[in-house]
């Protein structure tokens, strides 16, 4: 039998959609609302119709910072200081690996790092029952 | 614990930490499209929450739904939800069968009553009294109208409950009706989509939990996953624009992922997120298997002309020949390209009938 003689066709859109400047905007406009109030800001790249290359440019742009925090809850996530302090870049991934979503943070360090007093209690808690001396 | 566990404490019961709740709660934001303020909101507000009571009540419907909810990848957001939710009343996943299901779901309802969430998957038969749905002796028509009495909201999950789907389809022997057709004083969403997207389900409770109501499209559907067509956002839609389609199920312009317009796809007049959520853990969606867009997520899909002839087709009781070059160039706006193709049509036959009544005598 002869085989079919398939072709698809992919056209490759890499032109940049100028996304990024807008993006680079906002984070500007959060930076300096969080030192002016400490409001902290989300972006979710996932709603925005980024191409391969403004995907490229934004990280290019952004650059890496000095920290990289990963995080096994539910899958791993992946937490990236960028080259501007205040600024993260945050994946978040399920059990397979799955992208469940992708975010710029304007914040000192994502609420998603900091451990909680109602955990560190049980902690303690915790601990002292190792500790205790058996009757 | 005399008081329920919050949505937070349940999480860390079974052995989740805080930081997998609040990567639960950015993740669903993610899927809500909350802005960003609002986002850190549905973390706060999600988790000092009560676990809420859900009673999922099933009549006439192929449980596809639920298999749509149960079946999907796990441990996923779905997955999360449904176990952090008390789900009172599944005649399906319950373990508990006859009158001590019964008696559950009525000592729920009355533990809380006025704030549990009823969701319905199914049509229910109107005529009769209900005579042709009835469960342990009661009807279906009876058993909706009790349970939505103390409901704080009603979710019709799926195309049958949302619009009577396909126990409706003509001659639609049982006289089925949609939920909306017989509850008409509570809050009311529709989910529909036969069946509809898990993440969809799940998504709307969260947001409904945490915001109340979202808002709804004109058939009552949330507009942030209703709020576009499957045209509007399909990966195959810039051939559309350029008048490339596919003529055949295996054809080269099939085999090159043309559009499938002529097909029968139903992309351009049906409104739900396949084309971005994609099915079965995101892996994709019918048309990116190379079949059009049934139009599951619209009333009366079933009964809406031939699944395999194109949209137009229906405006012109006929065959479509050139003329779809012209709706592909109108592109953008189906109504109007529709419109002018028939107004083509219109000419055309106008002109030929002059032309050829010459001929006759």
């Amino acid at each position: 039998m002869k085989p079919l003689e398939i072709a698809v066709v992919i056209e490759p859109r890499d032109d940049a959609t100028g996304m990024v400047a807008a993006i680079l905007r906002e984070l500007e406009d959060a930076l300096q609302a969080y030192l002016a109030s400490g409001t902290t800001h989300v972006i979710d790249l996932a709603t925005l119709p980024l191409g391969p290359a403004d995907r490229a440019a934004l990280q290019q742009t952004l650059g890496a910072g000095e920290i990289e925090v990963r995080i096994n809850a539910l899958g791993a996530s992946l937490l990236r200081e960028t080259g501007f302090a205040g600024i993260w870049w945050v994946r978040h991934e399920d059990v397979e690996g799955k992208l469940l979503c992708e975010l710029l943070e304007v914040t000192d360090v994502p609420e998603i790092v900091r451990a909680y007093r109602a955990d560190i209690e049980a902690a303690s808690a915790r601990l002292c029952g190792l500790t205790a001396l058996p009757n | 614990m005399d008081r329920e566990p919050t949505i937070l404490e349940s999480f860390q019961q079974q052995g989740m930490s805080r930081r997998s709740f609040l990567k639960f709660c950015a993740a669903a934001a993610s899927l809500l499209a909350l802005p960003a303020a609002r986002a850190a909101e549905l973390a706060e507000k999600l988790g000092a929450m009560p676990r809420p009571t859900v009673i999922y009540l099933s009549f006439q419907e192929c449980t596809g739904c639920l298999e749509s909810l149960t079946r999907s990848f796990s441990p996923t957001i779905e997955h999360l939800i449904f176990d952090t939710i008390s789900l009172a009343y599944n005649d399906t996943l319950q373990a508990a069968a006859g009158e001590a299901a019964e008696a559950a779901r009525e000592e729920a309802m009355r533990k809380a009553w006025g704030k549990y969430v009823l969701v319905v998957d199914g049509s229910i038969p109107a005529p009769l009294d209900g005579a042709y749905c009835v469960i342990g002796g009661k009807s279906a028509l009876a058993s909706v109208q009790e349970v939505a009495k103390g409901a704080a909201a009603v979710i019709a999950v799926g195309t049958c409950a949302a619009f009577g789907g396909l126990p409706m389809a003509a001659p639609n022997p049982t006289g089925a009706v949609a939920v909306q057709d017989l509850i008409k004083n509570k809050p009311l969403i529709n989910i529909s989509g036969c069946p509809p997207i898990p993440e969809i389900i799940t998504g709307t409770i969260v947001y409904f939990l945490t915001f109340g109501v979202p808002e709804l499209d004109a058939h009552r559907r949330p507009k942030v996953f209703y709020g576009n067509t499957i045209h509007d956002r399909c990966y195959r839609r810039p051939f559309y624009d350029k008048g490339l389609f596919a003529k055949t199920f295996d054809d080269a312009g099939a085999r090159n992922g043309w559009c499938l317009y002529e097909l029968g796809c139903k992309g351009p007049t049906t409104y739900n997120s396949c084309a971005t959520m994609k099915w079965n853990g995101g892996t994709s969606f019918p048309i990116e298997s190379g079949h059009g867009c049934l139009g599951c997520s619209e009333p009366q899909f079933w009964d809406r002309g031939d699944f395999y002839k194109p949209l137009s087709a229906g405006l012109w009781h006929g065959s479509i020949g050139e003329d779809l070059g012209i709706a592909a160039v109108a592109g953008a706006v189906l109504g109007g390209a529709a419109a002018l193709t028939a107004r083509h049509r219109q000419d055309k036959t106008r002109t030929e009938t002059e032309t050829r009544k010459p001929e006759g005598k």
